[in-house]
């Protein structure tokens, strides 16, 4: 049966020449992962942001209940090879209520019924601020790209 | 009797006639196949093609409606009135109450798209929000082709439960409010949204929606607290600043609301969340990927492979790849940061 194998080949053959449009974004993605912990502890649900340096779309992920994270840049898998600059982030938008004294329009607030609230950080807040975080990383072509972020409650 | 013998002796040729054998009928199959699959993709692309280019055209319409808008009236259409921007405004009051919920942009530009006979079945003395037509039906369940995308693979309506939403027709394009700080929401916070702020470092924005003396600072061009901006001050240039982007429902709480509704995503759709962030998802446990966050869900996002288009200041229409530099992003959201990024 020769020639099935011969067809079936060019079957394949052609099937790669018609998708291979798809392929390809002109991004060098490699996988990342990693793991967050707070004073030892790992952190769950805490939000990853790498930044590259120069340029490039950001990469991020989410922890899980092990404080583990693998990077997406916009929705494929991985982060772009260079350096970056890495923000860490666990935060409640709507942590505490600003009593309405406290904002700077109090009589406008009040008379509107509007609510303002102050987000609640779980981790120090300058670790979810890339200009401060001191957090960096240095994702390679090819070799291991598995970064822990160890945080601490007081940061220097 | 003699001769159909003589017929029959006569077909009887010496090579054997007879049919195709299996082989054969599997090669001719399996060309045909191989033709097929060379054509079907072609076809494909040219379908997608075509859906593109309406879609473009529908964006470039838009834009030109708001170009249109600013020469009539000498102002932008804000994103929307969600809230009343006017601080003094006081809810009940006679002389000047608080005018919320009051519309959104692609409701206001409908004289500029030929839509004058459904821009003029609002009243837009009252809350826009659930307006009915004469007929009883809601002034929102008329379809506008043009705030459509024929690529965005979606129902035209109901992503809501609400049976007042149930009914509402939807829309791909919405205006940007440049990189500006939002939260995330309660109940289904996205750890994210405080990180994807940072993009913007000390150029930030704070919260605007909840803290009202910050209002008038948002970055790009549309804000959804009735504050509308002049021409003259996108200094950025208006080639070089995003006025309207894609959005797809099906990946948004806010957008998935409808045309006609005024917390839709107009004035609300940020730079700071990278192009097509996936959150089509309602049961992922990641929260950042789900719908309902307030954070990434409100991101520009296409069903086109790879990025999105962008309609600028002057009317013209951008690609702009999802492998945009975040800072390039977000200084083309910005009116006015003062450092003008030049399109990829």
């Amino acid at each position: 049966m020769g020639l099935t194998i011969f067809t079936r080949a060019l079957a394949a053959a052609s099937a790669c020449v018609a998708l291979a449009g798809c392929g390809g974004r002109g991004l060098n993605l490699v996988p990342v992962e990693g793991v967050v912990t707070l004073d030892g502890a790992p952190v769950e649900n805490a939000g990853v942001l790498f930044a590259p340096v120069g340029a490039g779309p950001p990469a991020s992920g989410t922890t899980d209940a092990a404080g583990r994270f693998t990077l997406m840049t916009a929705n494929e898998e991985g982060a772009a090879v260079g350096q970056h600059r890495v923000a860490i982030s666990k935060a409640d938008a709507f942590g505490e209520e600003i009593p309405p004294v406290q904002l700077e329009d109090p009589d406008f607030a009040r008379r509107r019924g509007l609510r303002a609230y102050r987000a609640k950080h779980f981790i120090p807040e300058r670790y979810g601020d890339l200009e401060a975080s001191g957090l960096t990383a240095n994702v390679v072509e090819s070799g291991d790209n598995r970064f822990e972020f160890t945080l601490s409650s007081n940061p220097r | 009797m003699d001769g159909s013998r003589t017929i029959a002796k006569v077909n009887r040729l010496p090579r054997p006639l007879h049919g195709f054998t299996l082989v054969e009928l599997l090669v001719v199959i399996a060309i045909i196949g191989v033709l097929v699959a060379l054509l079907l993709p072609a076809v494909q692309a040219a379908r997608e093609a075509a859906r593109r280019s309406t879609c473009i055209n529908n964006l470039k319409q838009l834009g030109t409606a708001i170009a249109l808008y600013h020469d009539v009236r000498k102002v932008y259409p804000a994103g929307a009135q969600w809230a009343d921007g006017d601080v003094t405004c006081q809810p009940g009051s006679t002389s000047n109450p608080c005018e919320d919920l009051r519309g959104n942009l692609l409701i206001w530009i409908l004289p500029y798209i030929e839509q004058q006979a459904l821009y003029n079945q609002f009243d837009f003395k009252r809350v826009i929000d659930g307006q009915l037509r004469p007929d009883g039906q809601p002034i929102g369940s008329a379809m506008v082709a043009s705030f459509i995308c024929p690529t965005s693979v979606h129902p035209s309506e109901a992503y809501h439960s609400d049976p007042a939403l149930a009914s509402l027709k939807m829309f791909n394009y919405a205006a940007s409010r440049g990189p500006t700080k939002h939260i995330s929401a309660p109940g289904c916070s996205c750890p994210q949204w405080n990180t994807f702020n940072g993009l913007i470092g000390s150029e930030a924005y704070a919260y605007p929606d909840f803290q009202p003396h910050l209002w008038p600072e948002f970055g790009g061009p549309f804000t959804r607290v009735s504050i509308q901006v002049k021409q003259s001050q996108i200094t950025d240039g208006l080639s070089n600043t995003f006025f309207l982007g894609e959005v797809r429902p099906e990946c948004s709480t806010h957008a998935a609301r409808g045309w006609s509704e005024t917390n839709n995503g107009n004035g609300l759709i940020s730079t700071l969340i990278p192009i097509n962030y996936d959150t089509c998802s309602q049961t992922d446990p990641d929260r950042c990927r789900q719908w309902c966050n307030w954070s990434t869900e409100l991101g520009f996002k296409s069903a086109h492979a790879g990025g999105a288009h962008f309609s600028m200041g002057d009317a013209s229409v951008q690609f702009i790849a999802e492998t945009i530099d975040a800072y390039a992003y977000n200084r083309l959201g910005g009116k006015a940061d003062g450092q003008p990024a030049a399109l990829p």
